[in-house]
């Protein structure tokens, strides 16, 4: 914002200057009826326009459009409106205090609180999404789902939580978005497990746990690789034998290890 | 005739190395740049002599037109000067010809006397450029102002860079508006105005005076009342026609016949009631809305010289963002005044350059005006000088215009104070007109500045 900005100011704008690619949808009845009040009391917008400046002289709606409509039904000729910043972020700022957007949040990160609190503001709207839906379960099993990888809402339904896919699922993207985390780096090159330094059994295992894979993320990576590291492996045939170390590891693991890993 | 948006200039600044010299840019960048900007074949010629010693510029530009020899052939009134660093010195070492950098301001002072130099008295633009930054400076008389900001070139903007300083030179402006401004009042700004209007149109140019400053000095002065809309009204309805709020500065001689000096945009009752801020509002674009009002009349007009009055408010910065340079009245017998340009020089002129975006506007060096210097007065307001220079020397051009490396000049002009000035106002006349004297001192004053 520089010093002369009229950013941020109240600025008594012309009408026709003025254009709005959003409408408002509230009734005739109400726009009508505030358009006389406004007209009563001076035609003096006392709440602002919240418009950006896409031109020299040239505005356009981005929040209050109910009162843009009204003052184009009262036929005022000039209109009280804050130039902001025509930054995205900002504009939707403006549109959540304005009450035209819900904001959302991001179910990957969400506190218990924020979770159960916008379930309820799903469940109280006129049309109830979340019908037969007992709340409390619900925000107890996304809280304890490990979210955090999470790509999209689909193991919700998973959870058995009455929550299913369909129009329930659906319904949550008007509350929720998922910020999903970036995808893995290519693994570390594949390397024998027999001829392997400690060093590189070590970044490979952190490469499993780090990034969560196929369950990895419950190891501690420099326990089982001192472990791996320490075993006689002269003999093994195939990385089976990783199963009866002291490491935790199941069969299932086995095949993620094979991913950097070879005899 | 290739125009900018064929040429590639991705080739082109691709086989620039990062340590190019000067012969390298002048071969590999200024062909290309003078094909985008519409000069062809013969129109231009490398090492112009400029007539000043044995100064050349690197380059000097006229297109040709039918029938005329072309500018490699005659040598003669050139339109564009180009002068060309290296990316870097031929020892290797990089110059950064960003804005600020010793380098910078050395290449800027070059063209500045190039284009005031005798043999380039056509001359009406000045190119500087490493290829690496470019600006364009224009010349009105003996002014010299930049026309864009300096500009960091990249492949993503060559081509809007080269359009828009060939839409600037192919259509040059006429005028320049000069606000006439210092934060401390009673330093005859009014007075300064209305008698450089006076003598500019005795030297037979175009003026134009505005009076944005709501205590109407300049429009009580010259007696002229609002023309057919005022000038309160423009600010605020952005489709009424401000020509119709200018009006004509006649005189009547003793015979009775009439002869129109200078035109007046004048400050009327509406103005008063932007002093209160909740007004502003209604200005669309703020503190711009004078100049986009103004620039109707920039091919029109040989000179726009704007009144504004002394505090830094919505009068004074929109005047301030409306000139090109502006001139600051001092008084050597009143040190306040000194620390006021000073204020105005280093504080307020850039906060308009920050917001303008285009290197303006510049102040000139301040002159005193007013009352007869004795020594003693004149020793003050030096040793005064002595200190505000010593301790920011960026200061230096506008306390000590004359001074250079080899010479410690302390000159600063001055308007000596004559009775008949403030009395002229009695009678709406500018005192150049009634007083010969007056009239060598005020041309004095556009010949030290202007023409």
């Amino acid at each position: 914002m520089g010093k002369f900005d009229y950013v941020g100011q109240l600025m008594h704008l012309p009408l026709e200057s003025l254009q709005s690619s959003e409408m408002s949808s509230e009734s005739e009845f109400v726009v009508t009826a505030a358009a006389a009040r406004l007209q009563e009391t001076d035609g003096r917008n006392w709440i602002p326009l919240i418009v950006k400046e896409v031109g020299d002289y040239q505005y356009e709606v981005v929040s209050n459009h109910f009162i843009f409509a009204v003052a184009q039904h009262a036929d005022l000729e000039k209109v009280w409106c804050i130039i902001i910043q025509p930054d995205d972020e900002i504009i939707d700022q403006t549109q959540f205090l304005a009450r035209e957007k819900t904001p959302r949040i991001n179910l990957a990160t969400a506190s218990r609180d924020m979770i159960f609190a916008a379930l309820r503001h799903l469940a109280a709207s006129p049309e109830n999404p979340l019908k037969g839906v007992d709340l409390t379960v619900a925000v107890n099993r996304i809280e304890a789902a490990d979210r955090s990888a999470w790509q999209d809402f689909s193991p919700i339904p998973k959870l058995k939580c009455g929550i299913t896919k369909g129009k329930k699922l659906d319904a949550l993207n008007s509350v929720f978005f998922i910020d999903a985390p970036p995808p893995p780096p290519a693994p570390p090159e594949i390397i024998s497990i027999k001829q392997a330094s400690h060093e590189e059994i070590l970044e490979r295992l952190k490469y499993l746990t780090d990034y969560r894979i196929g369950g990895f993320d419950k190891f501690e990576p420099e326990t089982i690789a001192d472990i791996i590291f320490a075993a006689p492996k002269t003999k093994w045939k195939s990385l089976n034998p990783l199963t009866k170390l002291d490491c935790g590891f199941e069969t299932s693991h086995i095949k993620v290890l094979k991913t950097v890993f070879s005899l | 005739m290739q125009n900018t948006s064929q040429i590639d200039w991705d080739i082109i600044l691709d086989n620039i190395p990062p340590n190019a010299n000067e012969a390298t840019v002048s071969s590999k960048f200024i062909p290309s740049l003078f094909q985008g900007l519409g000069f062809g074949g013969g129109d231009e010629c490398p090492q112009f002599n400029t007539g000043r010693g044995a100064d050349c510029v690197d380059f000097a530009a006229r297109r040709h037109k039918p029938g005329e020899s072309s500018f490699l052939f005659s040598k003669t009134n050139p339109y564009l000067l180009v002068e060309v660093k290296g990316r870097a010195t031929n020892a290797g070492a990089r110059i950064n010809l960003s804005c600020g950098t010793p380098a910078y301001r050395d290449t800027q002072a070059q063209i500045i006397r190039y284009l005031l130099a005798p043999n380039c008295v056509t001359a009406q633009w000045g190119i500087i450029t490493n290829s690496t930054h470019i600006q364009l400076f224009r010349r009105h008389g003996k002014i010299v102002i930049p026309a864009t900001a300096n500009l960091l070139i990249k492949k993503e903007n060559i081509h809007g860079i080269i359009s828009h300083i060939k839409q600037l030179i192919d259509k040059p402006p006429r005028s320049l508006s000069i606000c006439i401004y210092n934060n401390k009042g009673g330093v005859g700004k009014t007075t300064t105005v209305i008698n450089l209007a006076a003598i500019l149109r005795k030297e037979g140019k175009r003026v134009l005076v505005v009076d944005f400053d709501s205590q109407a000095d300049s429009s009580q002065s010259l007696n002229v009342s609002s023309g057919e809309v005022t000038l309160s009204e423009c600010l605020i309805d952005t489709k009424l026609d401000i020509r119709k709020a200018v009006v004509s500065f006649s005189v009547t001689d003793r015979n009775g016949k009439t002869a129109h000096l200078f035109d007046v945009i004048p400050c009327d009752n509406g103005m008063d009631r932007f002093i209160n801020s909740e007004f502003h509002a209604s200005i669309q674009r703020g503190i711009k809305r004078l100049r986009d009002l103004l620039n109707i009349f920039t091919y029109s007009y040989d000179y726009i010289l704007i009144d504004c009055p002394t505090q830094w408010l919505f009068f004074s910065q929109s005047g301030v963002y409306a000139s090109d340079v502006v001139l600051i009245p001092s008084k050597h017998n009143g040190l306040t005044s000194l620390h006021n340009a000073v204020r105005v020089i280093r504080d307020f002129i850039p906060e308009i350059q920050k917001e303008r975006r285009d290197g303006g506007p510049v102040a000139l060096p301040i002159f005193f005006n007013g009352e007869r210097i004795t020594e003693h007065s004149r020793r003050i307001a030096e040793e005064e000088i002595d200190k505000i220079v010593s301790q920011n020397d960026q200061l230096l051009p506008y306390f000590r215009p004359k001074a250079t490396k080899g010479n410690k000049s302390t000159f600063i002009f001055h308007l000596p104070a004559y009775a008949s000035v403030a009395n002229a106002a009695f009678v709406n006349l500018p005192a150049v007109f009634v007083h010969k004297t007056v009239a060598e001192h005020y041309l004095g004053l556009a010949k030290e500045y202007f023409l």
